[in-house]
């Protein structure tokens, strides 16, 4: 225990020092250095000797040994006092260290609460989008405000969706989607459980989802990059676009003739109304579809796609309201949809929050079986658009559509300019201007502004 | 038909290019952020073969879930992940990839954040506070002293997948330490205190008044220090404006004060308002450095500088993003140079 470390151990290095100095100096005899005697140490020499011999050669071996001895002390006794310090500082630098730690709690002042009544954490994680689309609708001679009894110029709620999402054990997870239409109420948009790793490069699915025919239909309408579906699609696949219950392989193929290739197979219910039986359904349809994707360069990458669907448009096996215990049982009749698509999207990866540009377009093709003819209507339509991104927030965009519907030999169009305003990645604000001849007989012009927001986990997701 | 059908399918399959991931003896790890990279390459050795998701000079928030990314982990055999909300991409991704070996809670995954004392973590979650990180601030990677606990995570990760190597990350691993400790005290000082201590008063922010209140033979133990806390002496309590939150971990360490951001809140892009008082603070205070990482909006920084004349420093957040960054050591030796010229030159 020493108070002052430093002081006590040098105060014992001083006498050492001392000693050894006094013990060295007139121990050094001059000359056995093996230098010549200069004039001065020739009179010390005369003086030792005029002492009459008092130090003899064993005297001086005698001291020079003292010396080594004591010099040897020095030493150990300097490195015990570095090896001292060096341990005050080391356990100063713990002290210090551990200083923080100190935060010591009485055991007493513990108190017990369970977990098991504070299960929220294990609760889905669930979002709210809201989706706000004012709309000024002018006709053809930008008389009338409204483009039919239901395609008025005006400023509704659009819809309000909840969105749940959860892993449900180490092998699967939940997505689901329930919209709120003022205009049509409730609707399960999607409600499906996903496996994935059960077998490798593939992942199942089971319930209501949006099925992955082309690349717009597989999206919800809030992550679309104009305010609704193309043209095409909602002609030709139905307003909300090909949705219906049933189960999805997805097969993450290997590479073959592109960096990624993806077949998906879908089986679902023929419940689209515009191309199968609706509601009446009785025999499932059948999807594939096919993505092959490159990466042309660090920045760019472009996506094809083929799409091909299968099914029954004939209704079967429930009750005839018009015939009283009757059994509807029509004719089969047959529907098939063809699609392409192709995506060029290029993101410099440095300014990735500021540039982008993208080129998306598809193309459909329907051939629906008359129930009453048994001949095909033919119907097909196509979209473009390109959209660039000029800074953080801001993207303009431009699309075309193309449509020829089913039983319809005329053409339907459209041209849509917009620009996004992304306030976060939680809000948007649209503005986008539509001109043409969307539906029969209906050429018109609207303006639109929609607002759409997000609260909770769910994001704004662009891919 | 069938038969034939699934034999294809199955032949298929199994000649996937991904089918054996482990060939030569080697595990293909991905990592998402490339400053995680090079230490797998330092503790795997020549047991593993490295490659990351996130480019050096890429937005590490903003990253596509691109197909060609979910092949890559389909490919994989460790996924080393940050862990918390940064890559909130990645889950969609492993979903894609459908390899059951690298899903959260298998041993192929591996969260480096794991056992970080996290900083910034919100005290209530509220949007109005930006883009925030629910779980603290995700940079993890801009302190030395956060990269042995993501080297001892990724050792671990690595046990797991190739256990008849342990012995040999394990001694990796010590190397690793060890030249972080010398890299960052400097090897005088290591020798003395040891660079488990010197570690935990620099993790507490008391390393450099344990240091100057000290002596050792006489001497004060400041003249001991080396390495990355030698060089940041001159930027000791020196007042900087960052862009974003990238640079929390370094600051903390190196004891730079970073007084305000270009953005006004995390993820929200600098509005008119904001930069013009960011300018008044500027002058106000007279801070003369703005710290960005290079995939920032380079010519909002310039503007700032040029108005207030301080020096604008642009760099890469993590390795690989600019030529002379290729380790993780790599970093904080530009960071503090790029730091210290700035401050020099500007004359402060």
């Amino acid at each position: 225990m020493r108070a002052h470390g430093h002081s006590d151990g040098w105060s014992l290095v001083l006498p050492a020092v001392l000693a050894i100095a006094w013990l060295a100096f007139p121990a050094r005899a001059p000359g056995q250095d093996g230098a010549p005697p200069d004039k001065a140490t020739g009179e010390e020499s005369e003086k030792s000797e005029a002492a009459g011999q008092a130090v003899s050669v064993e005297d001086v071996q005698r001291m020079r040994a003292q010396i080594r001895t004591l010099e040897r002390q020095l030493e150990e006794i300097r490195e015990r006092l570095e090896a001292e310090e060096l341990e005050k500082l080391r356990q100063a630098a713990d002290t210090t260290a551990a200083s923080a730690d100190d935060e010591s709690e009485s055991l007493m002042d513990r108190t017990y609460i369970t977990a098991s009544r504070s299960l929220q954490a294990l609760n889905p994680e669930i979002s709210v989008a809201g989706d706000f689309l004012a709309q000024l609708v002018v006709d053809e001679d930008f008389e009338a405000f409204y483009a039919g009894p239901h395609d008025r110029s005006g400023l509704p709620l659009r819809a309000l969706d909840l969105h749940f999402q959860s892993t449900l054990d180490p092998f699967s997870f939940t997505k689901i989607a329930v919209g709120f239409d003022p205009a049509e109420g409730v609707g399960i948009e999607e409600l499906y459980i996903t496996w994935t790793g059960i077998v490798p490069q593939m992942s199942f699915t089971v319930g209501r989802f949006r099925q992955l025919f082309g690349v717009l239909n597989r999206w919800h309408e809030h992550d679309l990059d104009q305010t609704g579906y193309p043209l095409a699609s909602q002609l030709l696949l139905g307003d909300e676009g090909l949705q219906q219950t049933g189960l999805s392989v997805k097969w993450l193929m290997p590479s073959l003739w592109a960096h990624t290739n993806e077949l998906t197979l879908e089986v679902c219910d023929g419940e689209n109304e515009t191309l199968f039986s609706g509601e009446h359904f009785s025999v499932p349809t059948a999807m594939l579809h096919l993505k092959s994707y490159w990466d042309l360069s660090e920045n760019t990458y472009l996506e094809l796609g083929l799409s091909g669907m299968f099914g029954f448009n004939n209704r079967r096996g429930f009750e005839d309201e018009d015939r009283e215990g009757a059994i509807v049982d029509e004719p089969w009749r047959k529907t098939f949809v063809g699609g392409a698509d192709i995506t060029l999207h290029w993101q410099p990866l440095q300014q990735a929050r500021y540039r982008s540009l993208t080129w998306r377009s598809e193309g459909f093709w329907v051939s629906k079986e008359d129930l009453e003819s048994a001949e095909y209507d033919h119907g097909w339509g196509v979209y473009s658009y390109l959209q660039y991104q000029l800074d953080a927030v801001w993207f303009v965009g431009l699309r075309g559509d193309l449509v020829e519907p089913l039983g319809s030999d005329r053409l339907h169009w459209l041209v849509v300019p917009y620009a996004t305003f992304w306030q976060s990645e939680f809000v948007y604000i649209r503005m986008e201007f539509q001109h043409g001849e969307p539906f029969a007989d209906c050429h018109d012009t609207r303006l639109l502004l929609q607002v759409n927001w997000a609260a909770g986990p769910h994001k704004h997701e662009k891919y | 038909m069938i038969r034939a059908c699934l034999s294809s399918l199955a032949a298929l399959l199994l000649a996937s290019p991904w089918a054996l991931a482990a060939e030569g003896g080697k595990i293909r790890v991905l990592t998402t952020s490339s400053s995680y990279a090079p230490i797998v390459r330092y503790i795997g050795g020549d047991k593993v073969e490295v490659e990351y998701i996130v480019k050096g000079y890429q937005d590490p928030h903003i990253v596509r879930p691109k197909p060609s990314l979910a092949v890559d982990l389909a490919k994989t055999d460790l996924l080393i992940a940050t862990g918390l909300d940064l890559e909130a991409w990645l889950p969609t991704l492993q979903d894609m990839s459908g390899n059951p070996a690298i899903m959260s809670g298998q041993k192929g995954y591996v969260s480096v954040a794991a056992g970080l004392k996290i900083a910034e973590k919100p005290t209530s979650l509220d949007r109005s506070e930006g883009d925030v990180h629910i779980f603290g601030n995700p940079h993890i990677h801009t302190s030395p002293l956060n990269g042995k606990v993501i080297a001892e995570n990724i050792t671990i990760g690595l046990k797991k997948v190739l256990p008849q190597h342990a012995a040999l990350f394990e001694a990796n691993l010590k190397k690793f330490d060890a030249e972080i400790d010398r890299r960052l005290f400097g090897e005088q000082l290591v020798k003395l205190l040891g660079g488990k201590t010197l570690c935990r008063l620099a993790e507490k922010g008391q390393l450099y008044a344990f240091l100057e209140k000290k002596k050792f033979k006489g001497k004060p133990l400041t003249d001991f220090l080396g390495g990355w806390m030698k060089k940041a002496l001159p930027l000791r309590g020196k007042k900087i404006v960052t862009y974003h939150k990238n640079w929390t971990y370094f600051s903390q360490l190196f004891g730079i004060e970073v007084v305000g951001y270009m953005e006004p809140k995390p993820g929200i892009p600098p509005t008119p308002g904001h930069i013009s008082s960011l300018i008044d603070r500027m002058r106000r205070e007279k801070i003369t450095v703005v710290l960005a990482a290079n995939y920032f909006d380079i010519g909002k920084v310039e503007r700032v500088t040029e108005m207030t004349g301080a020096k604008p420093v642009v760099v890469a957040l993590s390795v690989d993003g600019q030529p002379e960054m290729k380790t993780f050591f790599d970093q904080f030796d530009i960071w503090l140079d790029a730091l210290n010229a700035a401050f020099a030159s500007s004359g402060s």
